[in-house]
């Protein structure tokens, strides 16, 4: 889910927008540097990008009422690593909003922080920490897509709930409150992003796309 | 090969447009796509680079305008060795102008006189000069009128040929038509072939290069060709001697080319009025067989 | 996906394809941030109703526009029925569910309401910049901001490939339902395939798409549609057009209002 457009307070997207930007722009160095080293990378990029931009606009309906989608970032994640992730979703983000209407301009930073950032960040620690413990590229994959979708909406409700403390029991009730509307199509929904980020891992691999341009130290391409 | 020069030849052999020597390139540097390629195009000519799916004709077109780095060997256009600064790659893709299989690849702006001007804007012309070479590249292939459409309601045909025109604004004095006329229906390959032949005379010193997996093609059209069979170039020359040459086609996995086919029938048969005209040139060669054993 | 083909038409063919571009987007986006600033309702329609009538007027067909914007509505409705919930301390509505009370507050209501405003008149201050103006022709102007090449590059080979995985999955979906792959349990697997088997083959598009575009020398420069007026001279360019005029008293009244009404 991403937070409409014109529904968090000006303060609010000044905030977020601030720290967005930064992690941003390092991402953007971060992927010049990949394009200068590795000749043909773009394809990949954009591709990344597209997927996460595909994933996320499919809306399926919950029991709820709510709208709950797949985030893609998990793909972002292992191919590349955080930063890159976080400048993909922004251009993501930002078609979304426009060519959809899904999100918006103001709270693109909120979304960007969210989705791309804070999401994708905790996806690649739980990648680095199962990779660690020697287990596979694909169930590392689906790891890391678990993860990321399900902290990005964690982080969406707290967003929200900050945003909006409910006037008796604060930003806590209200965390619970949107956080509950979406937690239960989440779970699920984290599980098919899974999948498909494996599967997605899997079949690049046969294609002969170097899966692990970026690598986690102390873990070697064999035991992919 | 024909085993004569003649006067042009010789004149022409001063003019090599671009010489490949010795190109050796690997994807995933396991399997070799070209394996030691040889190759010559001299200004003026009108070349067809002949094989079937996957024997690499695509990859070995790629490395013309640098967009893939040859593993070993040279490539040399008008004269100078490729080099692959930011600089010289640019430099090398305004010579060679590539137009790729899919023109849904390569049409990426909304409307054709944009993306006619996509390669000159690029480039950092002018204002004025950008729509004068747009102006003259749509009226090269004779496509004024598609001008103001817009690219995705183009049928296949008029995509090649918008595509065809956002290279030639690029004024290369090499052009690479990857697979022109697959994927049309057989009244607008006939008419892209006519623009592109009445291109190559409009343009005398224009370097025309046409990669196919269609014999009839390459034999109607080419003044040269070259056959290519897993990543070598396994013969070329004029296109009665490759394709009459039946090794080459056998091992190229080719046909010969109807009318040579035919050709050669009427030249072993020597035959008169066969009576009930013959359907195929299958039928037409029994015929003709007939007539030579009475 | 409400994607296709019809958003480009419109912004290469609408009455405003004259303005510049940086005036849209500088028109669209301040007028946005009115939005979010003010706290009063009637500017919030008044926007909205302005932004969808000159967009609608300069070519967009009613029905379409509604149709995308309902689409917010997925997110704005939950988010609100909980909002009224929270905020506030004035019940308008009591109900028991599960044994426990959920009082409906009169301010959340109010606070909903508003939110609900002000998203719809920030779309459709998006909309009138995406409908009237080409992506291609915004990340060109946001070039002017020295944003580094890479951004505007991959910005807008992702916008082109969108629109392939688009097509793509029309065409995988059918040839999915045709073998009963959406069955039940096959559900996730299916769906799941389709989505990265879909990913590998656009792989090879972006890869061609790539090449074609790096064989004609693309720099991020993408050709405006000033080259298809050939009869207009180079110099014939107003500083100040009658349209940024218009734009900028819009603009400069509703500031006043939101200050005035804020205070």
């Amino acid at each position: 889910m991403h937070i409409a457009e014109g529904f968090l307070p000006l303060e609010w997207c000044v905030v977020w927008y601030a720290l967005a930007i930064p992690i941003v722009g390092y991402g953007i160095y971060r992927a010049q540097k990949l394009r200068e080293r590795e000749q043909g990378v773009m394809p990949l990029l954009v591709v990344t990008a597209a997927f996460i931009f595909v994933l996320s606009a499919l809306k399926l309906p919950s029991v709820t009422g709510s709208c709950s989608h797949p985030t893609g970032t998990g793909l972002g994640v292992v191919l590349f690593g955080p930063s890159i992730t976080a400048f993909l979703s922004i251009i993501v983000l930002l078609f979304q909003a426009l060519l959809l209407a899904h999100g918006g301009i103001t709270t693109l930073g909120a979304n960007t922080v969210s989705m791309g950032i804070v999401g994708p960040a905790v996806g690649w620690l739980a990648y680095i920490a199962v990779r660690k413990m020697k287990v596979g590229l694909l169930t590392s994959g689906f790891v890391a897509a678990f993860f990321a979708d399900l902290v990005t909406y964690v982080v969406t409700a707290g967003q929200l709930a900050t945003a909006f403390p409910a006037t008796k029991g604060g930003i806590l009730l209200s965390f619970e409150a949107f956080f509950g509307i979406f937690a239960v199509t989440q779970v699920p929904l984290a599980i098919i992003e899974g999948i498909t980020v494996a599967l997605a891992l899997k079949l690049l691999q046969e294609h002969g796309v170097a899966v692990e341009m970026w690598q986690p130290k102390g873990v070697s391409v064999s035991e992919a | 090969m024909s085993g004569y020069k003649d006067e042009e030849d010789i004149k022409r052999d001063a003019e090599k447009m671009v010489e490949v020597q010795d190109l050796w390139f690997s994807y995933d540097k396991k399997k070799w796509v070209l394996k030691g390629v040889d190759m010559e195009l001299k200004r003026g000519d009108k070349t067809a680079l002949v094989g079937s799916t996957g024997a690499g004709k695509t990859t070995l077109i790629l490395h013309l305008n640098g967009l893939l780095m040859p593993d070993k060997g040279n490539i040399k256009v008008l004269g100078n060795f490729l080099s692959y600064t930011k600089k010289a790659l640019t430099e090398v893709r305004k010579r060679v102008g590539i137009v790729f299989q899919n023109p849904n690849d390569q049409i990426v702006a909304p409307i054709v006189f944009q993306d006619v001007a996509l390669g000159p804007v690029n480039l950092g012309l002018s204002e004025g000069e950008v729509k004068k070479r747009v102006k003259r590249a749509l009226n090269e292939i004779n496509i004024e009128d598609l001008r103001d459409r817009k690219a995705h309601e183009l049928s296949e045909g008029e995509k090649k040929k918008v595509a065809i025109a956002g290279v030639l604004a690029m004024e290369p004095d090499i052009l690479v038509l990857d697979e022109p006329i697959s994927g049309l229906d057989p009244k607008s390959s006939e008419d892209l072939l006519n623009t592109i032949d009445s291109l190559c005379d409009q343009n005398d010193n224009m370097v025309v290069l046409v990669a196919t997996h269609d014999v009839e093609l390459a034999y109607e059209w080419a003044d040269k060709v070259m056959v290519m069979r897993e990543g070598e170039i396994v013969k070329s020359g004029k296109p009665y001697d490759v394709f009459g040459d039946g090794e080459v086609i056998k091992s190229g996995r080719l046909a010969m080319p109807r009318v040579l086919k035919i050709y050669k029938g009427i030249e072993m048969a020597a035959c008169e009025n066969p009576g009930v005209p013959p359907r195929s040139v299958e039928e037409l060669l029994k015929v003709m067989k007939g007539n030579l054993r009475q | 996906m409400h994607l296709d083909h019809t958003l480009e038409s419109y912004t290469v063919s609408n009455k405003f394809v004259n303005i510049r571009t940086g005036e849209k987007m500088f028109f669209s986006i301040f007028t946005l941030f009115i939005a979010v600033y003010t706290q009063s309702p009637f500017l919030l329609l008044l926007i909205l109703f302005t932004m969808s009538s000159i967009t609608i007027w300069s070519g967009v067909r009613v029905k379409h526009y509604l149709e995308v914007l309902m689409i917010p509505l997925t997110f704005l409705l939950p988010s609100i029925f909980v909002l009224a919930f929270l905020c506030g301390s004035e019940p308008v509505l009591i109900f028991s569910l599960l044994g426990m009370y959920l009082a409906m507050m009169r301010e959340g209501l109010e606070l909903g309401a508003l939110l609900m405003m002000r998203s719809m008149a920030g779309i459709s201050c998006l909309f009138f910049l995406i409908m009237t103006t080409p992506i291609a022709e915004m990340l060109d102007t946001m070039k002017k901001f020295r944003m580094p090449e890479i951004v505007g590059e991959l910005s807008f080979m992702v916008y082109k490939l969108i629109f392939v995985l688009i097509d793509e999955m029309e065409s995988t979906k059918i040839a999915q339902d045709a073998r009963l792959g959406y069955l039940r349990g096959n559900r996730i697997k299916s769906l799941s395939l389709l989505l990265s088997s879909m990913l590998v083959r656009s792989l090879e598009k972006a890869q061609n798409m790539e090449r074609a575009l790096e064989a004609r020398c693309y720099a991020g420069k993408m050709p405006s549609l000033k080259f298809g007026r050939e009869n207009e001279s180079e110099s014939k360019v107003h500083v100040i057009s009658p349209s940024l005029i218009l734009m900028i008293l819009f603009d400069a009244c509703l500031l006043v209002m939101a200050v005035e009404g804020g205070v």
